[in-house]
């Protein structure tokens, strides 16, 4: 029959996009895993934020990074403190002359492949260590210098 | 006189000529960016498929979820036009009409053909050059399988529109 090889390639095709697209559902999660994900990048986008804020106003700066983010000025306006969607606030806390530990309510466990360069995750799963940028000539000018 | 079929015994008739549709067009060419939507996205959703299920030790690279989701999108959508426009290119076939003398529906497919020629050649020398420089990982070998069976499901689709 003439066209019995293009059936068999239409229904090739669509057996195999089905296929597919059960697979990769399967292990991307669906919608609802989806949304999670989302909200767990907003949130993750906020810490960045903040870490960045607190970077920009310790610039040049030989101290120790500031006790509370809110409290910085003149870079712009300040970050989101609270979950945009549950209303908690994210923690802060400072590690050392480098590094802040930023938590937030993450609803998925932390994902080794989608960390950045400057991130780590903490012992807590919903906390991160975001490392600000520091000029190491600066630092190495710092009485608190942690090497 | 070439456009003219003599047979003993009856008079000249007309023979068919190759003619362009705007309507064969629109339906040909939507059919053949649907395919070729259709079959990017297998070979991208496959990759993603066979790098998640097969670990290789060299390679550490991964699709970010937002890639895979757009190529499940993007097959959601186009699977069923594709199928769409599949039936409605037959049922053409099935009105007695010789549709495919079409110079639209000829050209599509034979652009279609060559560029799948060109993908099934390329994945060919690139699994023998992997071969013998020793770099031919399962997982390689799995992508370029799939690679091939997409060109040949392309090759079977259009296979018939040559010998028209």
């Amino acid at each position: 029959m003439r066209d019995r090889l293009r059936t068999v390639a239409t229904v090739g095709i669509a057996a195999l996009s089905a296929g597919l697209v059960v697979a990769a559902l399967a292990l991307t999660g669906g919608p609802v895993h989806a949304r999670r994900e989302y909200r767990d990048n907003i949130r993750m986008r906020d810490l960045r934020e903040i870490a960045r804020h607190v970077g920009c106003a310790v610039e040049g700066s030989t101290g120790p990074l500031p006790a509370s983010p809110e409290a910085v000025a003149g870079c712009g306006n300040p970050p989101r403190m609270l979950d945009p969607y549950t209303g908690q606030p994210y923690r802060y806390e400072v590690l050392d002359l480098r590094t802040v530990r930023l938590c937030a309510g993450f609803e998925l466990p932390p994902d080794p492949h989608q960390q950045g360069a400057n991130e780590s995750i903490g012992a807590d799963p919903d906390c991160r260590d975001l490392r600000v940028w520091r000029p190491d000539a600066v630092l190495d000018a710092s009485p608190n210098a942690d090497g | 006189m070439q456009g003219w079929a003599i047979l003993p015994g009856m008079p000249p008739a007309p023979r068919p000529r190759p003619y362009v549709s705007a309507r064969e067009a629109l339906l040909f060419g939507l059919l053949f960016l649907s395919l070729a939507v259709v079959c990017g996205h297998i070979c991208s959703l496959g990759f993603y498929l066979i790098d998640r299920l097969v670990t290789d030790a060299d390679a550490a690279n991964r699709q970010a979820s937002s890639a895979v989701r757009w190529g499940v999108a993007a097959l959601l959508t186009f699977v069923p036009l594709f199928l769409l426009l599949d039936r409605r290119a037959r049922r053409m076939d099935g009105d007695g009409m010789p549709r495919r003398r079409s110079l639209v529906r000829r050209w599509l497919a034979t652009i279609t053909l060559f560029a799948a020629s060109l993908v099934l050649l390329a994945d060919l020398a690139m699994t023998i050059y992997s071969l013998l420089s020793g770099e031919l990982t399962l997982r390689f070998a799995l992508k370029a399988g799939l690679v091939a069976l997409t060109a040949l499901l392309i090759f079977g689709y259009y296979r018939d529109e040559m010998d028209a």
